[in-house]
């Protein structure tokens, strides 16, 4: 049986003068699922609905089986988040920070916390202020895998970072995936991190759910196209696809599907 | 266990070239019957690639019956199919010689000729 660990179901939510327009789509259990957008589209305020279950002006959003809107508490325990803009304390040691923060997951697990900072060569007694970047998304992943999220969601979180740390993140995340059968959503303007790692794809505009589909089918349905429209099939990199591309043909090939002209 | 390798270059999609390189390795006897085939998380994570893409392989390579899959436990390769497999790479094999016995003919070699050449390259 596949179990969802995310449903949203037509979630409207206005902010100031922006709008999340009905949007509606579901993740299953052990998957990873990339959200897409131009900046301003409404992929942040989209996690911001997930952070904080109990703010969305209609519709519903049930996390691993909880109601999150009418139980944010409950939902909330079950999620992991690596933001930007992390609450923990600049002022604060690692394991202080783990201390005050990690009071409030029932599951939390400190032997665990220091374990994987230990992997991630970080060490406990580190003020959080001293932290790069780089060394703060690790903590930030330290603490979560420590509360055995179910559901990851990460907002821009690999921004600014170079190619080799979010190799290495990105695998760390995958064993977590493997290990723990956790869920994903990653929301970033690097598609490239997309590229291999994402399952399901979604795409957001204006506010709105453009598409919502494996990374599979979207592959397939561009190879199609790229056929269709007379690309030897020889010269395409089908090991290389680039979201990027993919997108930016999105609507003429969905078209073309969805009047049948497609090969396949 | 069998290594799998990833080619960004090649026009077979990535999920392909999973289940052509299994092929091969069940071939090969490399991966024998009944053992077992990495997790599809395992694998993907190995391979830095998407769970949903190892999963396809292995869908793939189970709907041709080459492999099994336990609930709760994966996926084991077949003994069924591995003969199915080798009778196809012969049937492979033997259309690429008769292309090639076609060409040398062309070039008008005789069949001394081509057994020649057969033996200097075989060492």
């Amino acid at each position: 049986m596949e179990v969802l660990a995310l449903e949203v179901k037509n979630v409207t939510k206005k902010y100031h003068s922006f709008e999340l327009k009905n949007i509606s789509f579901e993740l299953k259990q052990g998957f990873i699922l990339g959200i897409v957008g131009r900046n301003g589209a409404g992929k942040t305020t989209l996690m911001h609905t997930l952070f904080s279950p109990g703010f969305s002006d209609v519709g519903e959003i049930i996390i691993c089986g909880t109601d999150a809107v009418k139980h944010p508490l409950a939902a909330k325990k079950q999620i992991g988040i690596l933001t930007e803009e992390a609450p923990f304390l600049y002022h604060r040691t690692l394991s202080e920070n783990a201390g005050l923060f990690g009071a409030f997951y029932d599951e939390f697990l400190a032997e665990e916390f220091f374990a994987y900072l230990e992997r991630f060569e970080l060490s406990s007694g580190k003020l959080y202020s001293e932290l790069s970047k780089g060394m703060r998304m690790k903590f930030q992943l330290a603490f979560a895998l420590a509360h055995k999220p179910k559901l990851l969601l990460m907002d821009e979180a690999t921004a600014g970072l170079d190619v080799v740390f979010r190799k290495e993140f990105f695998y760390l995340l995958q064993e977590a995936v493997e290990k723990s059968m956790l869920s994903v959503v990653i929301t970033t303007h690097i598609t490239e991190d997309l590229d291999k790692l994402a399952d399901y794809v979604a795409c957001i505009e204006d506010g709105r759910l453009k598409f919502c589909c494996s990374k599979e089918e979207l592959y397939e349905d561009y190879y199609n196209y790229l056929k269709d429209t007379g690309v030897s099939p020889q010269i395409i990199s089908r090991g290389m696809a680039h979201l990027e591309d993919v997108i930016i043909c999105y609507d003429a090939f969905s078209k073309k599907k969805q009047f049948g002209e497609t090969s396949a | 266990m069998m290594k799998l390798f990833i080619s960004e270059h090649s026009n077979a999609a990535i999920y392909e070239q999973i289940v052509s390189q299994i092929k091969n390795a069940i071939l090969a006897r490399e991966l024998l019957a009944e053992e077992a085939l990495p997790s599809i998380r395992g694998l993907a994570k190995d391979l830095q690639i998407s769970v949903i893409t190892t999963k396809r392989a292995y869908e793939e390579l189970e709907k041709e019956g080459l492999i099994y899959s336990v609930p709760g436990r994966g996926f084991f390769v077949s003994n069924k199919k591995t003969e199915m497999l080798k009778e196809k790479k012969m049937q492979e094999l033997e259309k690429h010689m008769s292309e090639l016995i076609a060409e040398c003919k062309q070039a008008e070699l005789t069949k001394q000729d081509i057994l020649d050449l057969l033996d200097l390259l075989y060492e």
